[in-house]
């Protein structure tokens, strides 16, 4: 059968109309739905991840490679990067605590006096619900490419400082999250794709509080 | 005089107060209206005279989520500068780029002007031995790609110029942002307006009413484009804004208070009279009184406040008063107005100065606004009372009683209360009043009260929105801190500071902020603009370090602005003893907290949050002549102190004055206890209906009194005379004076009853309390005082009032 040029223009804009952020359409929610339900029931979650970043005021690009854990159930989180750990960030309660293993510093923060953008915006854990997520992002659309969703949002309150969009990166097939982008308001990006994730980890009670003896408590 | 057409009597007159209410010149400066000794209203009129920029509308938008705010606000920055001669600047919440390109100046100035000892912990940081080491360890911080804020900003900052938290007194960065909420969905931007002089509250009417304009239609314009999904609130507030609706209002009122006063006057005169050519005399003799009062009002006092807005009316209310008993009476005169004058002309002048005494007696008062009413009032009846007399008076005596007219006019029907209700009520209403003082206590002043707040004003509902949004429930409160010189100023902070810091050990003050890092310090800037001077050959060093660290130009901007920023000021050091900052940001930012004022007054502007706001020991912890408050909380409070003290200050000298001009008035002493008397019981009903309505006392009404006394005074006065005059017959004297007393109750009820809808509380108030205070003096002296009159003077004689009122035709009632 030979398909008409002008029907397949049609088509394509027509998909991308669809397509195009800033407008979610109801088939977007379905997709965001099922990837929160994927969320939900889930105590805990450990993600190693890979990181690229490409910084306006940074001459070349850089990454970073680390882990994530997060347990729902208190509410606590770990994040380190480096391999041994270059710095370690706990948090979950009033405050903040960031550990560099190096320098034997660590400082301690309110929690929420240093707004979290990127990946730390995970420190408060995954929405696992559509009133979660739309208490935190606006849905501005949703990509597909290949078998790859890209929820795009921006951040709500005080969180969406500086980033123009933030992107959540689902399997097409599993909707599980594999990935997250972040574009910043200075035409800064940060990549960050997830190589594992392991739902119900282990997340030992120790793993929230690191030792601190020898440590100087400092400023970074 | 008769011979010309009353309607072009009117026509002429009217065209002359008209001119004369155009003529006049309001002031929008509320404070000028309040105690000036109270620290409060210092701070007010000081925060208003250094920081209050006259130019500067302050711009708010409210969406759901934040980025539609900030959107927003940047497309509505944008439209507004656009607009021709408009506006010439505007600050607001800026993002990093924006600080980054425009906040260096403002650093290198916090820095030069910082201790000492904080700026060589800066300066040992940009050590050849330390920079690497600290840009490496910016670098690892990058590294661990957990994106703070703070991260974010040393992106662009790898020498670390914004860790000035201790310098400026926030440590851990926090503090309220002036110009966005925690949730980012409420922005504010400061507009800084050109093109007219925003001192004249018209001009800035005028400009405000453009600014509105451009933002309606961008409003459409926004709304087409986003629709449902990104709505947006825009509220305008600020210092125009306020003085545009404050003066505009002050306009409306007193047109309003004016024409309604008038129209509703007439109406009674005509449901009482019936005729029109009295009517329109009438009217055009109040109109030349209102115009010779403002006139003397203009020469005297220059510009009227807010409270001087009420004049008028209750001018109005009192004037036509003296018209009417001269009316009534030139029924009978013979068409001699000499015969006329001397008739009713000891009681319209007794009337007339025992008001103008009543008002000039509020110059006792504490309010300022208040005095200068009082003033005017007093003038007004002088001026009235002439008038009538003089001028209405020959007029009056044209006007012949003819039997059509009689049937036509308004008849008081009846007789009012019998003897016994006179006698049960002039017992009974005293006794009542002492049993709900008993039950309810002494009627208080309420709390809170802001006699000036301008109600359902826009402006004023967007800055509480703004207070609200940025600052919850606990709102700072402005505090300025002055002194001669600059030296002089920062010892004043630091004794403020003293002060402070005790009151906050006492629980009375919970937080302050002073400004001292904002404030210039020339021993500060000399000495670390000594040491800087070795440090700005090391910019090239510096910036190569940056560079091989691994940062961008883009990275590298920011330090050299500082750089550069810091060649200037420390040539400015060098200069005139100590540097300002340059650059729109730097300049902006700093004058917002210190300002060298035109009359050589340093001023400089901190916040402090009090433990409980109301409360006046926070306030006397902590002021002095050069440090006050700008306290709204506690001002209600030093008011209603104030207040108390005045009712014995005023009220007491007024009464001993009064006495005695009623011993001269009328020379016996049971006249003289039955006049003092009916004030007595129009009290006692007053509290009553305090007690048990929702009338209530505030700091600004009860000033009222001493103006029901006084008229209720002029009533009994008439009243008792008339009496006098026809040996206490009662029907002659409701028929006669009794009318006239209807009349001048109701009109002067109606004056102040119109001051009821102004839109300032405390004149609201204060019309509502003497219009009822007046109506109730009034039927006390029409229905009630001719029998207590008859009871203390003839208590045989119970029939003779009952036949004259059957067989005397002339006097017939239906």
């Amino acid at each position: 059968m030979r398909i008409h040029p002008l029907f397949i223009s049609c088509l394509v804009v027509a998909s991308t109309f669809l397509s195009s952020p800033g407008k979610a359409v109801a088939g977007d929610t379905e997709v965001v739905e099922r990837w929160l339900s994927s969320n939900g029931g889930v105590g805990s979650i450990m993600i190693e991840f890979s990181q690229s970043r490409s910084l306006r005021s940074l001459a070349a690009l850089s990454g970073q490679k680390g882990t994530i854990w997060i347990n729902y159930n208190n509410g606590n989180f770990r994040w380190e990067t480096g391999e041994p750990a270059a710095t370690i960030v706990v948090g979950g309660g009033s405050e903040i605590l960031i550990v560099r293993p190096g320098q034997k510093k660590y400082e301690r923060r309110k929690s929420g006096s240093s707004n979290s953008p990127g990946i730390a915006a995970l420190a408060d854990g995954l929405p696992q619900s559509m009133s979660q997520f739309q208490a935190k992002y606006k849905l501005l659309g949703v990509r597909k490419d290949g078998e790859t969703y890209f929820i795009d949002t921006e951040p709500k309150g005080s969180a969406s400082k500086e980033i123009s969009k933030f992107t959540f990166v689902i399997h097409s097939g599993n909707y599980r999250l594999v990935g997250i982008e972040l574009d910043m308001q200075d035409g800064s990006s940060m990549h960050t794709v997830f190589t594992k994730v392991e739902l119900d980890a282990a997340t030992p009670g120790s793993l929230f509080r690191p030792d601190l003896s020898g440590y100087q408590e400092t400023k970074f | 005089m008769t011979r010309i057409h009353p309607i072009i009597v009117l026509i002429v007159v009217g065209a002359i107060a008209a001119f004369s209410v155009m003529r006049v010149k309001f002031s929008a400066n509320l404070f000028e209206m309040l105690p000036a000794d109270l620290p409060e209203v210092q701070g007010m009129d000081r925060l208003n005279r250094y920081f209050s920029r006259d130019g500067q509308l302050i711009v708010t938008v409210k969406s759901d989520d934040a980025a539609s705010s900030a959107a927003a606000m940047v497309s509505l920055e944008k439209r507004l500068i656009e607009a021709p001669k408009l506006v010439s600047d505007s600050f607001r919440d800026l993002s990093l780029n924006e600080i980054v390109k425009e906040g260096g100046s403002l650093l290198a100035w916090l820095w030069l002007n910082a201790e000492p000892s904080d700026f060589a912990k800066l300066m040992d940081r940009l050590k050849e031995e330390n920079s690497t080491a600290n840009l490496n360890q910016v670098i690892t911080n990058l590294q661990d790609g957990f994106f703070d804020q703070d991260i974010m900003v040393s992106t662009y900052d790898p020498l670390g110029f914004s860790k000035i938290g201790d310098v400026v007194g926030h440590e851990d960065g926090s503090g309220p942002d002036a110009m966005i909420s925690a949730d980012g969905t409420f922005q504010v931007m400061y507009v800084e307006g050109m093109g007219v002089d925003f001192s004249d509250y018209r001009a800035a009417a005028k400009w405000l009413k453009e600014v509105k304009a451009v933002v309606a239609e961008w409003e459409s314009e926004w709304a087409a484009d986003h629709g449902a999904t990104s709505p947006v609130t825009v509220g305008l507030t600020g210092t125009p804004a306020f003085m545009a609706e404050v003066g505009a209002e002050m306009e409306w009122d007193m047109t309003i208070s004016v024409i309604s006063t008038m129209l509703l006057i007439s109406l009674l005169f005509w449901i009482m009279h019936r005729k029109t050519r009295p009517l329109s005399w009438l009217i055009a003799a109040m109109l030349m009184i209102l115009a010779i009062t403002l006139l003397i009002g203009g020469v005297l006092f220059g510009d009227l406040s807010v409270m001087s807005v009420g004049f008028a009316a209750i001018l109005m209310g009192l004037a036509v008063d003296y018209g009417i008993v001269l009316y009534r009476e030139a029924m009978d005169s013979n068409g001699d107005a000499r015969a006329l004058r001397r008739s009713v002309g000891p009681g319209i002048i007794w009337g007339a100065a025992t008001t103008a005494v009543v008002f000039l007696s509020l110059n006792l008062s504490s309010l300022p606004g208040l005095s200068e009413m009082g003033n005017l009032v007093a003038i007004g009846v002088a001026v009235g009372a002439v008038v009538m007399l003089y001028g209405f008076a020959p007029v009056a005596v044209s006007f012949t009683r003819d039997a059509a007219g009689v049937d036509r006019e308004f008849h008081l029907s009846g007789l009012g209360f019998t003897r016994t209700w006179a006698k049960i009520l002039a017992i009974g209403v005293p006794i009542a009043t002492l049993i709900s003082l008993e039950i309810k206590g002494l009627p208080d002043l309420e709390a809170n009260f802001h006699p000036f707040r301008i109600r359902e004003s826009p402006s004023m509902i967007a800055w509480h929105d703004l207070q609200h949004e940025l600052r919850g429930d606990d709102s700072p409160i402005p505090t300025v801190v002055t002194a001669s010189s600059l030296t002089e100023l920062h010892e004043q902070l630091a004794a403020f500071d003293t002060r402070v810091k005790k009151a906050e050990q006492d629980g009375l003050i919970k937080q302050a902020v002073l400004p001292t890092p904002f404030i210039p310090n020339p021993t500060h800037q000399a000495a670390n603009a000594a040491t800087l001077a070795g440090v700005l050959g090391q910019e090239d060093r510096l910036l190569g370090e940056i560079t091989a660290a691994g940062f961008s130009e883009e990275g590298a901007a920011l330090t050299k602005e500082i750089f550069t920023s810091w060649t200037g000021l420390v040539g400015g050091v060098a200069e005139k003893g100590y540097a300002m900052p340059t650059g729109n940001l730097a300049s902006w930012s700093v004058n917002r907290l210190y300002t060298e004022g035109d009359d050589g007054v340093y001023a400089a502007l901190g916040t402090v949050l009090p433990t409980h706001s109301r409360e006046r020991a926070w306030v006397e912890a902590i002021s002095t002549p050069q440090s006050v408050s700008a306290s709204l909380g506690s001002l209600g409070t030093a008011l209603n102190e104030r207040i108390r003290q005045d009712i014995l200050r005023v009220f007491v000298p007024m009464m001993i004055l009064l006495s005695v001009m009623l011993v001269f008035v009328f020379r016996n002493w049971r006249d003289l206890l039955l006049s003092l008397y009916c004030l007595g019981f129009s009290f006692s009903a007053m509290i009553l209906m305090t007690h048990w309505t929702g009338l209530s006392w505030n700091s600004f009404n009860i000033c009222g009194l001493p103006l029901l006394f006084g008229t209720g005074l002029d009533f009994s006065i008439h009243m008792i005379l008339a009496l006098r005059r026809n040996g206490g017959n009662v029907a002659e004297a409701r028929h006669g004076i009794g009318k006239a007393l209807l009349f001048c109750g109701t009109s002067s009820a109606i004056g102040f009853g119109s001051l009821a809808t102004a839109s300032a509380y405390g004149l609201a108030s204060l019309g509502l309390v003497c219009a009822v205070g007046i109506l109730l003096n009034m039927i006390t002296a029409i229905w009630l005082l001719p029998r207590w009159y008859r009871w203390i003077h003839f208590p045989q004689k119970i029939v003779a009032d009952k036949e004259t009122f059957v067989t005397d035709k002339k006097l017939s009632f239906r």
